[in-house]
């Protein structure tokens, strides 16, 4: 930590004052794109499994999102937020988008790998709780099925929720708290 | 079901999926790059930094005792220095496999105060009532520029020692076999002092512009400093061979001179003059000629103890005309 101060300001003294920080002038160099793509493909494409379901379409607005914000980096400002914030905020806005265009809900996942002997049993068992699971993020509201989305989908801090949706952290963690409650509770009617 | 539960049915991505996406990215960038023209090569910060730790460490710092006052280093003049980035990389090559950058290669370093997030304000106007500092603003802007943004980001205070085994290692690196680090600087520290700074970003569409502002920073040094001998040895890490590099040193004042590497591969540069000043000029050779988005540069230069600096992706002449309007 104390060194990569240290190292962030004796660069500084140079690249900041005699050359402005010229990757300020192209934001997408001065943010480490690759590293932040790896660290957050996988949070945004399970936001979108959780919040829209099937593979395909959550793939295509995993994509659609990392593209418009490569095309709006411009406008991502460090200091008011962190870029995960700001690249979920994206996403809401393309699952908003997608569901207006089109107001089916899928399950969470269609297909799964097709294997054999104990394992088949197994993934038949996966495949039965995704599919249920599915169904029952499908009916939830759009409010509760986003939150669990961010939370159980992007694994973010309840903090950080808050942020993304406009709402105090002690709301988020109630309603995520009573939406659990009544996940399970249609769950277990559904095995009885 | 619980949290457990619903975490166990994430899923990683499909690889191809990944692939492909990232693919998709690296296309796109690299569009965007092509139709921006101008960047500064990306080796250039990081010369910054080796040629300027370089003096900094050239300095016999501890032979000052404490009833000796220190002298001071200012920037007040600049001197651009061509270097071959190929030599840069083998430097980048060394501190990443030390988990360094390369200015900090064979210095430890202290940090005595931090900068802070840099502070958003809605005009210079308000920059400079929040930061005491006066604020300078360009008012001939190229058609179609506007101000987008104003910051200032807070002063800093670093301590940085040499090791002299590290600085012998870097030395050998790269192939300076001849250049000896007097083993007396082992332990030797300067302190360095960046003060607050003003930045501006115009932008016209994908063309902007950066304006930045602030006084000189300040290296406490010790009296009797032999800077020319020292300042030569970064030159030679910058890749001037010897005989070129001593009369390079003898001419400039190491008390007053910052170096400004320019990778002598995608950039020119020239002395210009600002208000009457020397400043600097470095453009990216790609994009001479052409003008317009593609084309990008910036202008350097000093006045009255401040150090301003003026970068974009637009083409030199707008650059120095902008500069000039500064008040």
């Amino acid at each position: 930590m104390a060194a990569d101060l240290a190292r962030r300001i004796s660069m500084m003294a140079i690249t900041d004052l005699m050359f402005g920080r010229l990757g300020a002038l192209d934001p997408a160099r001065a943010a480490d794109w690759d590293a932040l793509y790896s660290a957050l493909l996988p949070r945004v494409y399970n936001f979108f499994r959780y919040r829209v379901g099937h593979g395909p379409e959550a793939e295509d607005l995993t994509a659609l999102t990392f593209q418009k914000a490569w095309q709006a980096r411009a406008k991502y400002r460090r200091d008011k937020a962190a870029f995960s914030t700001w690249l979920f905020t994206i996403a809401r806005h393309v699952a908003v988008d997608h569901y207006r265009s089109r107001r089916v809900h899928q399950p969470l996942d269609r297909v799964l790998e097709v294997a054999g002997g104990a394992e088949a049993d197994e993934a038949s068992v996966l495949r039965s709780d995704l599919d249920k699971l599915g169904r029952l993020l499908a009916d939830l509201p759009e409010r509760e099925r986003e939150l669990i989305a961010l939370k159980y989908g992007a694994e973010h801090e309840h903090r950080d929720i808050a942020r993304i949706m406009g709402l105090r952290e002690s709301n988020v963690g109630t309603i995520l708290h009573r939406t659990v409650a009544a996940l399970r509770s249609r769950w277990q009617e559904g095995e009885q | 079901m619980d949290d457990r539960f619903l975490h166990e049915h994430r899923r990683e991505p499909r690889p191809g999926f990944e692939r492909a996406l990232r693919e998709n990215l690296r296309e796109q960038a690299q569009e965007a790059s092509e139709r921006r023209g101008f960047r500064l090569h990306p080796a250039l910060s990081g010369a910054l930094a080796v040629a300027f730790v370089a003096v900094l460490f050239s300095v016999p710092a501890v032979r000052a005792t404490a009833s000796q006052l220190l002298d001071r280093f200012r920037v007040q003049n600049l001197t651009a220095v061509p270097f071959d980035p190929a030599r840069l990389e083998r430097l980048k090559a060394l501190a990443d496999s030390k988990g360094e950058g390369p200015g900090l290669l064979g210095f430890e370093t202290e940090v005595l105060r931090k900068p802070g997030e840099p502070q958003v304000h809605p005009s210079p106007e308000a920059a400079a009532a929040a930061s005491g500092l006066i604020v300078r603003t360009p008012y001939d802007l190229p058609r179609g520029f506007s101000l987008e943004r104003v910051s200032v980001s807070g002063d800093a205070e670093v301590r940085m020692t040499a090791n002299t085994q590290e600085l012998g290692s870097m030395l050998e690196l790269l192939d300076l076999r001849d250049v000896r680090v007097p083993s007396e600087w082992h332990g030797r520290s300067v302190t360095l002092r960046v003060p607050r700074m003003v930045t501006m970003q115009y932008v016209n569409g994908e063309r902007r512009a950066e304006f930045k502002q602030a006084a000189s920073p300040e290296v406490d040094l010790p009296p009797g400093a032999e800077l020319a001998q020292l300042g030569e040895i970064a030159l030679r890490v910058l890749g001037l061979d010897a005989d070129e590099a001593r009369r390079t040193a003898s001419r400039i004042d190491w008390n007053s001179t910052l170096l400004v590497p320019v990778p002598m591969d995608a950039t020119a540069f020239r002395e210009i003059t600002i208000h009457g000043q020397k400043g600097l000029l470095v453009e990216s050779t790609k994009a001479r000629g052409s003008g317009g988005a593609k084309s990008g540069g910036l202008v350097l230069w000093t006045e009255h103890g401040r150090v301003y600096a003026l970068g974009g992706n637009m083409n030199a002449g707008d650059l120095v005309v902008m500069a000039e309007s500064v008040r």
